[in-house]
């Protein structure tokens, strides 16, 4: 064996390795991920997952390249002493090879996790549906308030329940904020002068009192109160929802009515 | 007067600070006279700005280069000699080239500083080094400004697009050198611009200033307006300057299938410049006429979208007027140190152009929440993730180049080859941001600011820094310390990484962008991260004395100390004013093979190109 082809065989076993290294860690990064609550976040989870894995071998291999070439250099000097080096300009073979992996990785990237999920998050949500929960959170500098209109009630938490797929207006008073729970792991701006909506299917029990991340945080700048422009989020089991709508009813009820 | 105070008084820079400061006085107190109000309100400071730059233009040399001419007077322009060239009005492109970088350079450090502070406030949950939001939000706002439109957009595009762009086409300089003189003398007043935001209040808008925001934020924001509207002339014309001396200016039988790489990508930069920096100054023009006369344009009852459409039009092929001329220096560097051909000059060049098409496409990858209709979401994205493909080009060059090269680890190289590592993972995470799913969870987090530092600060600025011990024997005629270049490097190399990374872990937890404060459970990340950038913000001290030492006192440099092909390494170094004595010899700038590791100098050789005649028979 040439030391060309040898330092090839060499190439290919490190990114082998490399690839397998890098797979350990993005699993354990995966592993890790913040807690998730809601279905489109599982959705999101998992593309971020499978972005991961895909790129991880293409991340070995540029660093495989790097790694061979810098400790092949002495070699690659002694084979140039032993007769004059004639360097390729091109080789084809490598060349499309690389052209047509790389879209076809970034094609399926658009065509495969890329529309799908805009199928399942995006499309068709920009009203309700049947049997949505409807919450209009509105943001103002600097906090938010959620006005639940098919119950009458308002909010400065934002309380959901569990299991239900709920419809947020997303809008604004003055100038643009963004609505953004981590856990969901979807935010939607809110903007002045404009509706925006947004579907979060909500997949279990959480509340910030227990993950940091299970909160509502303005996510675009906004002046000042930025930073701590947040608001609670309860999501309750439904019966427990059920009861929170009453007890807000019927303080709603006492304090309009003592005026 | 004595004729030693006449003389000091006639020194252009300092005429040029008086003459402004009286056009500031007087543009302010006529709006003030007129109109009433405060020296501080937007009005006053916008025409006193406006009559200031106009006489800073005049007092440095516009005076004399331009209005006397063109009156019919004598063209007396006195450009200086020695140091005081840095300090005028001077036409030749190896001291605007110069005076762009050290600009740039000093600015590096300074916006740096401001992230220092910024790491020190962000160390703990709480309020500790800005006592409250605003301040902070100030900071951040003035160090990403800075660092866009006066450091990454014009250190190697002003730099040594200047500087090394006319050598290596064989031309003696620009195409329009007085345009370019002047040009220059923009960039000091558009980070003066910057810099007076805090006097004035501050802004906080960050430097996308998205409206409404901007339209109701201090007086401050005119500040960064009028900065982006200053350096955004500079940048206007010198891409016309750039894409006319390239065109015209080749030495004879330097095609543009021959073009050093650097050269292809300083090209497209300036398409890109001159095509889209006129989009941010619409808007920022719009953003004024919101706040001093009352229009609505992106008010909350106009179109604060529309606002952020123009923006990113501009913003995004902005980021590849960051990055492209990062590519050139990295792709021209790679040949010179692995011994070798570059490989897939084809390839590169349509990768390079296919970039600049391409880059005009995907500007609302910014904008996927902000509630734009389906019908924007997957076509951006299908472009988005697109532009991997050419911008890939540049690694398939790159690792064809260096594989099985003779590599030199040099100081210039093991930044090209850093850049090729932390670029890899500023693109890599692209494709995650262009995901329209995963962009509503990463969009305006940590993970977004760990993307664009790989990008900018991994990639920019490291080829910025290849290209400074890269050119440095050229520039200064000496030669640096290859052991403190070494160390910079990995001190530098192995700091950006701890800073960075985990960033893009802190936003996957869930911490947003642009806040001086957080909850408590993001603390370990921060901490880590803070520590991590103040050794970063140190390693930028030891070159900052090194460089500034060797500049004055290093040994004197070979007139081609790598052993080189291009051009500029065939004059000596310094190279004197007209830069060529005879018409240079146009050979194959990446042929390696069978050169010697080091061998001084090169003999010229016929190129290999198929279809390309051979020099001097044409
Ligand atoms: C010296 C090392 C650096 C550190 C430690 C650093 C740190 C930071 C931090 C903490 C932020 C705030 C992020 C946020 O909350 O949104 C930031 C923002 C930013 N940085 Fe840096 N940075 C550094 C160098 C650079 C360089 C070299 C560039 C470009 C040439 C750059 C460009 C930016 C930009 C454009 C922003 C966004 C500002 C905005 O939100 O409007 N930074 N940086
Ligand atoms: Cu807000
Ligand atoms: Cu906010």
């Amino acid at each position: 064996m040439g030391p060309r082809s040898l330092r090839a065989v060499l190439a290919a076993a490190l990114w082998v390795v490399f690839t397998a290294l890098a797979e350990v860690g993005v699993e354990a990064l995966i592993a890790h991920f913040p807690v998730v609550a809601s279905s489109q976040g599982e959705l999101i989870d998992e593309t971020f997952a499978l972005l991961l894995r895909l790129t991880a071998p293409v991340f070995a291999f540029v660093v495989t390249v790097l790694v061979v070439s810098v400790l092949g250099a002495a070699q690659a000097r002694r084979e140039a002493a032993s007769g004059p080096a004639r360097y390729p300009r091109d080789n084809r073979y490598f060349s499309w090879t690389w052209f047509v992996v790389s879209l076809a990785l970034n094609v399926y990237f658009v065509f495969g996790p890329g529309v799908t999920d805009v199928e399942a998050i995006v499309l068709g949500h920009d009203r309700p549906a049947s049997g949505d929960l409807v919450v209009e959170a509105q943001a103002h500098q600097w906090g938010w308030d959620f006005a639940y209109p098919e119950l009458g009630i308002t909010s400065k938490t934002l309380v959901l329940p569990a299991g239900r797929e709920i419809h947020f207006v997303v809008t604004s008073k003055d100038v643009i904020h963004s609505f953004w729970v981590p856990a969901f792991r979807v935010k939607m701006d809110a903007i002045p002068g404009r509706e925006n909506h947004l579907t979060v299917t909500t997949t279990r029990v959480i509340s910030t009192n227990d993950d940091m991340t299970a909160r509502v945080q303005c996510a675009e700048l906004c002046g000042l109160g930025h930073p701590n422009m947040r608001a609670g989020l309860e999501v309750l089991p439904p019966d427990q929802f059920q009861a929170w709508v009453e007890k807000t009813k019927s303080e709603e009820t006492t304090t309009s009515g003592g005026r | 007067m004595g004729s030693a105070l006449r003389g000091f008084l006639h020194a252009p820079l300092l005429r040029a600070v008086v003459w402004a400061a009286v056009g500031y006085l007087l543009g302010a107190g006529a709006t003030v006279g007129l109109a009433g109000g405060s020296f501080l309100d937007d009005l006053p400071v916008i025409v006193g700005y406006a009559v200031a730059l106009l006489a800073w233009i005049l007092g440095i040399g516009g005076w004399e280069a331009f209005v006397v001419p063109w009156f019919g007077g004598p063209y007396r322009l006195d450009e200086g000699t020695g140091r005081s060239r840095y300090f005028r009005f001077n036409t030749d492109h190896k001291v605007v080239g110069i005076q762009y970088l050290v600009t740039a350079l000093a600015t590096l450090l300074l916006a740096g500083g401001l992230a220092m502070l910024m790491r020190l406030e962000l160390m703990h949950p709480g309020f500790q080094v800005f006592g409250g939001p605003e301040m902070y939000n100030q900071v951040v706002s003035l160090h990403g400004s800075l660092m866009i439109f006066a450091v990454a957009a014009v250190g190697i595009v002003g730099g040594f697009g200047n500087y090394v762009v006319p050598i290596m086409i064989g031309a003696e300089d620009m195409a329009f050198p007085r345009l370019n003189a002047v040009g220059y003398w923009f960039v000091p007043m558009g980070v003066l611009a910057f810099l007076s935001g805090p006097l004035l209040g501050g802004w906080e808008s960050g430097w996308t200033a998205y409206a409404p925001l901007s339209d109701t934020d201090g007086t401050g924001q005119v500040a960064a307006v009028l900065g982006i509207l200053t350096l955004g002339i500079s940048s206007v014309t010198g891409g016309i300057n750039l894409l006319a001396t390239v065109h015209h200016m080749r030495a004879p039988g330097l095609d543009w299938r021959r073009l050093p790489v650097f050269v292809w990508s300083m090209v497209v930069t300036a398409v890109l410049n001159v095509a889209f920096v006129p989009f941010v100054g619409t808007a920022m023009v719009l953003v004024a006429l919101d706040r001093v006369a009352g229009t609505n344009f992106f008010t909350k009852d106009g179109l604060p979208l529309v606002y952020q459409d123009l923006f990113w039009i501009f913003g995004h092929p902005e980021v590849y007027i960051l990055i492209l001329p990062g590519f050139g220096i990295v792709l021209e560097l790679l040949p010179v140190f692995a011994r070798k051909t570059l490989y897939g000059y084809r390839w590169i060049v349509g990768g390079l152009l296919a970039v600049m098409l391409m880059s005009m496409t995907v500007w609302d990858h910014h904008m996927y929440t902000t509630g734009i209709s389906n019908a924007r979401l997957v076509p951006f994205m299908t472009t988005t993730e697109l532009i991997s493909v050419p911008t890939g080009l540049v690694y398939l060059a790159a690792l064809g180049t260096i594989w099985g090269g003779r590599i030199r680890l040099t100081t210039p190289m093991l930044f090209a080859l850093g850049f090729l590592f932390n670029f890899l993972i500023g693109g890599l995470t692209g494709v995650f941001l262009a995901d329209v799913a995963l962009d509503f969870q990463m969009q305006d987090t940590f993970f977004v600011v760990a993307h664009f530092h790989y990008t900018i600060m991994g990639g920019m600025v490291f080829a910025l820094m290849a290209g400074i011990y890269y050119w440095f024997p050229k520039m200064s005629g000496r030669m640096y310390n290859e052991a403190l270049g070494k160390v910079h490097f990995w001190w530098m190399f192995l700091a950006y990484n701890a800073t960075f990374l985990p960033m893009f872990w802190a936003g996957v937890l869930g911490m947003n962008r642009r806040v001086a404060d957080y909850l408590p459970y993001l603390e370990p990340v921060n901490e880590w991260v803070s520590v991590a950038a103040f050794t970063l913000g140190a390693s930028f001290l030891l070159p900052a004395v090194h460089l500034v030492y060797v500049w004055a006192r290093g040994p004197e440099a070979a007139m081609n100390p790598w052993a080189s092909r291009t051009l500029e390494w065939t004059i000596p170094s310094p190279p004197p004013k007209e830069n060529f004595r005879e018409a240079p010899a146009i050979v194959d700038f990446y042929d390696y093979d069978g050169a010697e590791d080091v061998e001084l100098p090169l003999p010229p050789r016929p190129l290999p190109m198929p279809g390309v005649p051979v020099p001097g028979g044409d």
